[in-house]
Order: structure tokens, then sequence, then C-alpha cells
């Protein structure tokens, strides 16, 4: 930032520099002004020595830029060989350097805005933030002032603790749909492995040890030792509307050089949990097993004796999945049982944290009241469809099934069971919440294969689903896979929430398989959608030249089709590109999304906005395409193919008493602009 | 004879009145005679601490057994942190627990500010999520206290209670003091600093958990980073530190590089006003300053540790010594070792 262009010091090496690397090499000697003048000069000289000799050495070799490898040489043959491997590893280091600047520097150039505009940019923002600071500093020293005239110190820890929350960027919303907590296992001892629960806090806490370099712990044997967590934390109790609570382990292993981890090691867990709805009563047992887990450690720094104490960073270790949360209180007990064969070479657990995560309570009554709201339009709208279909003296045609058959399974998505589940304790809500989703993706995806293929427009007859049996068949086909998989680790929950199929090698491989295949099978059952698409639009240009030469009505219901096929393929497509951003949004947001000066938040909002926008999406194609109730009456031969189709949009919505033609007039100039 | 003890005694009580600025608090790891702190008497008998830490002591005695733990883990991350400078944070049994060498603004003084304060929240948290402090989480909530905030929008994250805990009672020190003191000033900025530590170096995890374990539904949290980690981010921030000095800026007091070419600091920064002594030679007069004489150093090396620099240029003794190590060790987690016992001969190096 210094503009000191055209001055001496230029030529030489800027002496600040100079004097703050004699600072931190010798902190404690003071260097009078001439020595370091005349350290300065050493360099310059040292400098120009070997730039010269690199220069020469780069003209030897024919060579007009002098290159790093030149600067080498020069030292060499200079006498200081002992500096190349030093040089070398500053060079590396500058490469990296550099690349990672030229990144920002091409940013910056692409900006179209004068470095100089863009420097002085920076000033005023580095005033500003100055005096923003100062402001705050200002406060902060006014509140705490205030906070000290009131004697009671209960107000100035309160302050404070106010203070800290509104420093942190405020990030910390609370309208997330599902929250974790971390909760840190107390290590309890249980010297005669009584049976019975042990609690960390609370009236009849365990006897406990705080870390295990404690003189105590030195005379325990492992076995002795169990990790209780005790769910929720103090003053607060667990509710029905969390609707789920799943576990999560993390385990912070110590580095030691003569007890690492091992590779692929797997660790042995004898889990419990526990639960009781008031603080006075005796736990209850819930489930009981003994679980082995993969454990996945790296360490960031070279395993030499410099690091020991340092931390593994490990992957944390799914524990436990309760399909319900019926219960106040509950008590995870946890034990690393140790044999020779047991749990040997996983390194020197200092502790183990809990992350319980479950749904946000308001969430869940968000949800619940929308799933609630919009059951009975979507049931209305199946009813009344079916209904219309019943009034035609035709049986109802493919597509019509299929629209109902989204109809009915957005209704089953749609009701509000979860109300039942915070009366009873039902455990397989999280199964049923499953099968319902994969009902709904299912239906739709059966949906629009029928309806591309009633829009092909070519002579063959497709009134029935075995002519779409490869996609059919691929849509089947994937669910099922997933179903098997979901019953496989949800299934399983029930009887044992502590069930993974992660945990072993064998599930981990025929779950990878199911998913890979159910993924091969969504992929082709796109790729043939796609390929359906292409043809309809294929078949739309070809029909478009010979419009002209139909007659009035076979040229409006040709145009009708055309519409009502692009209008669908538009709406479906926005509603797929929306939920996909949203998707890709919360993926890689974590939570919140900064653009710019304004943080979006990626919670609850998006979610119940995707829900309702497909909800949306559903009842428009059911009140769209439900047959016009006039039509049955007035359909003669002449119009016999176009009772075939449902309706479009302006047919439905122009019931007056223009008729049939009037309406296909309108669609018609629809279509075309 | 009374005289001299009359006189003794305002000597005493000059000093403790003088040294009353360092972070006397720390003294609170050396009272494991105390026990537990239980009830609101044991605060009023706790040294080291003043008035108003005494009150936050009384008003919540449940976090203070989390603060000794915390002072206890500052002083041992320090000495980790020293082992191989020359001033390796060694403490006395009396008060100031460093003795003399933080009662000045120099760099250690600074590091020991910023680490006792991280170690204070650091240690707080981790209570607050194992259950020990009832007061944590959602009680001091950012949007107000609300009795079923927890079921309907969760809590906030221990670390905000932790943070709290340690401005208030950490800093309570410099506040009562006004902030006039360019010393105040440094000693807030570090404790900050210290605290962002912790901060800004949150580790993010996520756990997918949506249909059949897909990510569709997503949640994160925040684990605080291993103290080894706050301690080695400090060190670093010890190493890069920045010489201040106190200017009027409006009407408000900062601290500002004393070398205008220097960048200027920022909130992670830690800031020093006076340069460190030498720390060379054993000064009876100032508690703390203990000399390098007798301690070990690494003959190959050419940094701090490396004898020349160790012994202050006063030369060093070699002798050969048998040491016992433990080798080829077999372990059970916890607290299970079988090791063998090897003999080995090393040359150790002591400075004169």
């Amino acid at each position: 930032m210094a503009s000191s262009s055209g001055n001496d010091d230029d030529l030489t090496i800027p002496r600040a520099a100079i004097n703050k690397m004699i600072k931190e090499t010798l902190p404690n000697v003071r260097v009078a002004n001439d020595a370091r003048e005349l350290v300065v000069n050493c360099c310059t000289e040292f400098i120009h020595l070997i730039s010269s000799e690199a220069n020469e050495i780069c003209n030897k070799s024919d060579k007009k830029t002098i290159s790093p490898e030149h600067v080498i040489n020069a030292l060499e043959s200079l006498g200081f060989a002992s500096y190349i491997t030093e040089v070398k590893d500053v060079l590396q280091e500058c490469k990296t350097v550099a690349l990672k600047r030229r990144k920002a520097s091409s940013r910056l150039e692409n900006l179209g805005i004068p470095e100089e505009e863009l420097l002085r940019q920076q000033q005023e923002l580095f005033a500003k933030a100055r005096q923003q600071q100062a402001e705050l500093a200002q406060q902060e020293w006014l509140q705490m002032q205030q906070a000290a005239q009131q004697a009671q110190m209960a107000a100035a820890s309160a302050s404070a603790a106010q203070q800290a929350g509104s420093s942190q960027d405020e990030d910390e919303e609370d309208d997330i749909p599902t929250i974790a907590i971390r909760y840190l296992a107390t290590k309890c001892i249980n010297r005669h492995r009584a049976r019975g629960w042990l609690t960390p806090w609370g009236p009849n806490r365990c006897q406990q040890v705080k870390t295990f370099d404690e003189p105590l712990a030195k005379t325990l044997d492992a076995n002795d030792i169990v990790f209780a967590a005790h769910l929720p934390l103090p003053n607060a109790e667990m509710s029905p509307w969390f609707q789920y609570m799943l576990a999560v382990l993390q385990f912070d292993i110590a580095f030691k050089m003569i007890n690492q981890i091992e590779d692929d090691v797997v660790i042995t867990m004898d889990a419990g949990i526990a639960c009781r709805d008031d603080l006075k009563s005796e736990w209850a047992a819930k489930f009981h097993s003994v679980e082995r887990r993969p454990l996945r450690c790296t360490l960031a720094v070279p395993k030499t004796y410099e690091n020991e104490g340092r931390f593994y960073h490990c992957d944390p270790v799914p524990f436990l999945e309760l399909g319900t949360v019926a219960h106040k209180y509950f008590l995870i007990n946890l034990r690393l049982p140790v044999n020779d064969t047991v749990n040997v070479g996983i390194g020197e657990i200092k502790d183990i944290h809990v992350v319980g995560i479950h749904q946000n309570g308001g969430f869940t009554k968000v949800w619940i009241s929308i799933k609630t709201v919009f059951s009975p339009w979507i049931l209305g709208a199946t009813a009344w469809f079916w209904h219309r279909i019943g009034l035609m003296t035709r049986p109802p045609v493919l597509l019509e099934k299929g629209i109902l058959a989204l109809g009915v399974s957005m209704t089953s998505l749609n009701l509000p069971v979860e109300w039942l589940s915070l009366g009873f304790e039902w455990t397989w809500m999280l199964l049923l919440e499953d099968v319902r989703q994969g009902l709904f993706y299912s239906a739709l995806f059966c949906f629009w294969v029928v309806f591309c293929g009633e829009h092909l427009m070519d002579q063959s007859r497709r009134n029935r689903l075995s002519a779409y049996w490869w996609q059919v068949g691929l849509v089947v086909f994937g669910s099922s896979v997933l179903l098997v998989f979901d019953l496989s680790e949800r299934g399983v929950h029930l009887a044992n929430p502590f069930y993974s199929v992660w945990a072993s090698d064998i599930g981990t491989r025929v779950s990878m398989t199911f998913i890979f295949v159910a993924g091969i099978s969504v992929c082709l059952y796109f790729l043939s959608l796609c390929h359906m698409v292409r043809r309809v639009f294929r078949n739309i240009g070809g029909k478009r030249q010979q419009l002209p030469a139909m007659p009035e009505a076979r040229r409006l219901h040709y145009k009708g089709i055309i519409f009502r096929f692009k209008f669908l393929m538009l709406v479906t497509l926005a509603c797929a590109a929306m939920t996909v951003i949203f998707f890709i949004l919360n993926q890689v947001s974590e939570g919140h999304w900064h653009w710019g000066d304004y943080t979006l938040q990626v919670h609850s909002a998006f979610l119940t906005g995707i829900y309702g926008m497909w909800n949306l999406y559903v009842f428009t194609i059911i009140f769209l395409y439900a047959p016009s109730h006039k039509h049955h009456k007035s359909a003669d031969g002449q119009h016999a193919d176009v009772a075939q189709m449902p309706e479009s949009r302006e047919m439905r919505l122009t019931r007056g008493d223009q008729g049939p033609t009037e309406t296909y007039r309108i669609t018609g100039k629809r279509a075309e602009e | 004879m009374t005289e001299e003890c009359v006189l003794r005694c305002v000597l005493m009580l000059c000093c403790a009145l003088l040294s009353a600025n360092a972070s006397n608090w720390l003294y609170l790891a050396k009272l494991s005679s105390v026990g537990s702190i239980r009830d609101e008497e044991t605060c009023e008998r706790l040294r080291g601490l003043i008035q108003r830490q005494v009150q936050i002591c009384k008003r919540s005695v449940e976090v203070m057994d989390a603060v000794r733990r915390g002072a206890q883990l500052a002083i041992d991350e320090c000495q980790f942190q020293f082992r191989n400078r020359r001033w390796n944070c060694s403490t006395l049994e009396t008060m100031p627990v460093f003795g003399k060498v933080v009662t000045q603004g120099t760099r250690e003084a600074a590091f020991v500010y910023a680490i006792s304060a991280a170690s204070v929240a650091f240690a707080v948290t981790r209570a607050c999520s194992s259950g020990e402090l009832e007061k944590c989480g959602c009680d001091h909530n950012v949007h107000g206290v609300s009795p079923e905030g927890f079921q309907w929008s969760g809590c906030s994250d221990n670390i905000a209670y932790g943070v709290a805990f340690s401005q208030s009672f950490v800093d309570v020190r410099e506040r009562s003091k006004g902030q006039s003191s360019s010393r105040a000033l440094m000693n807030l900025h570090n404790n900050e600093a210290g605290r962002k530590a912790i901060l800004s170096h949150m580790r993010v995890e996520c756990k997918c958990h949506g249909v059949s374990g897909s990510c569709e539904v997503k949640t994160c949290w925040k684990a605080m980073p291993p103290f080894r980690k706050v301690g080695n981010v400090i060190k670093e921030k010890f190493d890069g530190a920045t010489e201040v000095e106190q200017r009027k800026v409006g009407t408000t007091k900062v601290l500002v590089p004393r070398n205008s070419q220097f960048k200027p600091h920022t909130d992670e920064d830690l800031v020093y006003l006076d340069p460190s002594p030498d720390f060379c030679d054993h000064d009876p007069r100032t508690p703390g300053m203990l000399g390098t004489v007798g301690r070990q150093c690494n003959r190959t090396s050419k940094a701090i540790d490396g004898c020349e620099l160790m012994c202050c240029g006063r030369g060093f003794q070699t002798q050969e010594v048998e040491v016992v190590d433990r080798c080829s060790c077999k372990f059970h987690w916890c607290c299970y070792v079988k090791c063998k016992q090897c003999r080995k001969m090393v040359e150790m190096h002591t400075c004169r």
C-alpha cells in the first residue's frame, strides 16, 4: 500500500521487512542502526551476486528468461549448495501461493474496475469498519456501565449472554426443521458391573471421573466405565412433537505414538437406552444391544512425537434411530467392553459426544397443519374428478386413471396421521412416511410416462398400462428395491433402534448395491422419458406442418393437445427445477446461504414451500384435466376422438353456451400465442 | 521487631495491590485442597478473585468447578505451548500464579490472558453439554427466556453461554477499572481474541437422514475444536502478535500498531504494549523470573529451544543419562497399559 515509487529504497530490500526478520530471529537483541544498514546492504549484495550468476547461467543455456532452475544452479556454483533444499521448499510454496493469487487476481481483473478505485474502496471500507468497531465498543462500554450500576449481578450476566448471542452473526436461527444437540457423555464408574442405569446428573448421579488422567481413573478397569448421556439437558424435556430422534456418536481420540488407531478397526459398544416420564421414577429399559461399528479416523498432522495429544478427526458414527419420541427423558448408557480381541487398537478415547437430532417442535406443528389443510382439498378434488369420470358414458381412459392414482397417492401423503403419533407410541411412523413418499413418487413418475405416451399423436393405441411396461416396470422395480432397503434399515429399527446396515461389510455392500440398482433404474427411466418427450416434440413439429391442410375441428383438436402438452411440460419443469435448486441450496449451504449481503435462510419455509408447490401441481392437474360435465352429453360422432382425451383448461373454464367449437377457437388461439 | 513486622505487612499489602491486575483467578487451579466449590461461603474464601468475581461465584456456584478446570486447562496448555521457550510458563505456589511475568503488558501476558479466557469458555461449554450446569442453553436463549422454547424452537448453542460466561467472569476485572487504561484495553482485546480462537475454529459436522437415509434432510451441528487446537491457534497469534500503543480516535481510546507500516491487527490477533524481557537470568526481585539455568536444551536445533539461544550464550553441560522408557506397549483404551521397560542412554544437555 505504501506508494514510495521512485524512492531510493526501492532499489534495496525494504528496511521494515529486514527489521521484522531480525526481531523474529533475535527477539531480545538490540541491533544498532548501522548494523541494520549493513545487514540490508549484505542482503542486497547477496541478491546481486546470485542474480548476476543466474543471469550468466541463463545466457549460457540460451534462454531469455531466468527460471528458478537457473537460480538454483547459481546457488550451487557459488558454493551455497546447502541452501538448495530450503530454496526448493520456498519455491514450491511460492508456486502454490502464486496459483491462488492468479485465481484471485483474474477475478479482480474481470471486475472491470481499475485497481486504484478498488484500493480506494477498500480504504473506505476499512475506515467504515473501524468506525463501526469504535461505535460498537462504545456501546458495549455503555451497556457494561449500565449493568454495573445495577447492583444485582444477575442482570450483568444476562446482558453478557445477550451480547454473546448478538455478537455471533445471526445465523443462530431457530426456524430450522431439525435440531442437533451435542451432549458430552459423562464417564460413570460401575465397579461391580451392577445392572441398573447410571445417570450423569440429578439426584442419583453416578460416581464419575472427569478425565482418564485423574489418579482415580488409573485404578479402573475399562469394563467398569460407562458413558452416560441424559437427553435432553436439564430443565428441558422431550416431546412427541419431535416426531423422531436420531443419535450419532463422535469420539475424541487423542493421538499417541505407542497407541495409534489401527486400520479398518471396528469399535464394539454395549449400548442401552432407557426412558421415563418424570424425574423421580425409575428408568424403564427400552432397548439394549451390542453393536459393532467401523471407526474411520484421520490425523491431519504427521504422526510424530511432536503431535502427540492432538485429536484424530473421526467420522460421526451412526448410533440410534427412534421412530417416535413418546417419553420425556431418555438415558443412554454405553460401555466399550474390552478383552484381548474386542476393542483393541481403537486409540486413546478421551471423550464420547452423543449428538441427538430431532425434528423441531415448531416445524412439526407447521408441517402437520399444512398437511391438515391440504388433505381435504386434494381429497375433494380427487373425489370430484372421479365423479366427473363416472358421469361419462365411456369407461375412463388410462390417463384419467393415472391422474386418479396421483390424486390418491397425494391424499395418502397428505393425510395428517402425525396427529396420532402425538398420542400413540408408534415407532413405525418413519417407515410409513417413507412408504407414503415412495408411493407418491412412483405415481408421479408413472403419470409422466402415461401423459407423454398419450400425447405422442401417432396412430397406435396405448390405452393400457402394459403399453408402458418398460418404464412402469423400471419405476416399480426401483421403488421396490428402495422399499426392501428401507425395510432392512428402518424396518429393523422397530425391533432394535441401534441397528445399522452400514455397520457390517456385507450390509454396506448389499445396501450400496441396492441404492446403485435403484439409481440405475431411475436414470434409465428418465432417459426413456426424455426420449418420449423428444418423440412428442418431433410429432408436434410434424403435425404443425400439416395443420393448415386439416379440417377446422381436427386442427383445433391437435392445437389443443399441443398446447396442453406444452403447458404441463412447462409447469413440471418449473416445479422440478425449483425442487432441485432448493435441494442443492440445502446441500451446499448447511442451513444458510450467503448471497452477497443477504443471508438466505434455507429452512422449514423451503421445505413447506416445496411441499405446497407439489400439492398445487397435483391439484392443478386434477382440476384442469377433469372431463367437462357438458361434454358427455353433447358428444357426437364428429367429436368422438376428442372426448377420448381429457379436456384442456380452456375447455373446462368456458362453460358458457358457445359450445365446443368456440372453446376450440380459444384453445387454438392460445396455442398459437 | 514489631516495627519490622508492620513494615513487612504493609509491603506485602502493597505487593498484593500492585499485582492485583494479573489474572489472579487462575490461582483457582491451585486450590485442589478446597475440594468441590459447592456453596456460597466457599466463594468468599477463594483467593485471587476480586469482589465482583466473588459475586458472580455466589450467583452461579455450580459453574465454578468448570472455571477451575478451565484454569487448570489454561495452565497446562500454556506449559505445553511454551515447553521449548525460555519462559516455560512455570507457575508459582503463590499469587500471582505466573509471577510478575504477566503483570507487565508483554507478549507473554497477552498469551496468558487469551488462553485463560478461551479455557473458561471451553470448560463452561463442556460442562454445559454434559448437563452439569442447569443454566445453559435454553435459559439464556438469544430470543428471550421461555419455558417451552426448547420444545418449539430448540435452544441456543452451549458455546454462546460459555463465551458469555467467560466475558462476564474474566473481563470483569478490566471493565471494573474503566476503559481508560491501555493495559485494560490490551487485556480485553486479548481475552476476546482467545475466545475468537474457539469461535472461528468450530467444526461443522452433518448427518443425512431423509428417505432411506438420503440427504433429502440434512442436519448440521457445530463442534468445539479440541483445546490443543485452540492452544496452537493462540500460540500462532502469539508469534505474530502486534506491538501497539494507545491512541485517541474521536472520543474513544483505541489500540493501534506502534509501527504504522505494519498491518493493523484484527480481532483475532494478540496485541502487547511492552517488549518482553529476555528471561535469561534468575531475578529474585521479580517472582516468576526463574531464568534458564538448568533447563534442558536441544543441541542440534537453531531455534529458541536450541542450546545457544536457550542458554543465552552461557554454554551448556552434557550428561549421559539412562532413561527408562515404555516400549512395545499393548493398550486397552482408558486405563490399562501393558508395557515392557526399555533402557537407553541419552545425551542430556542442560544450560549452565
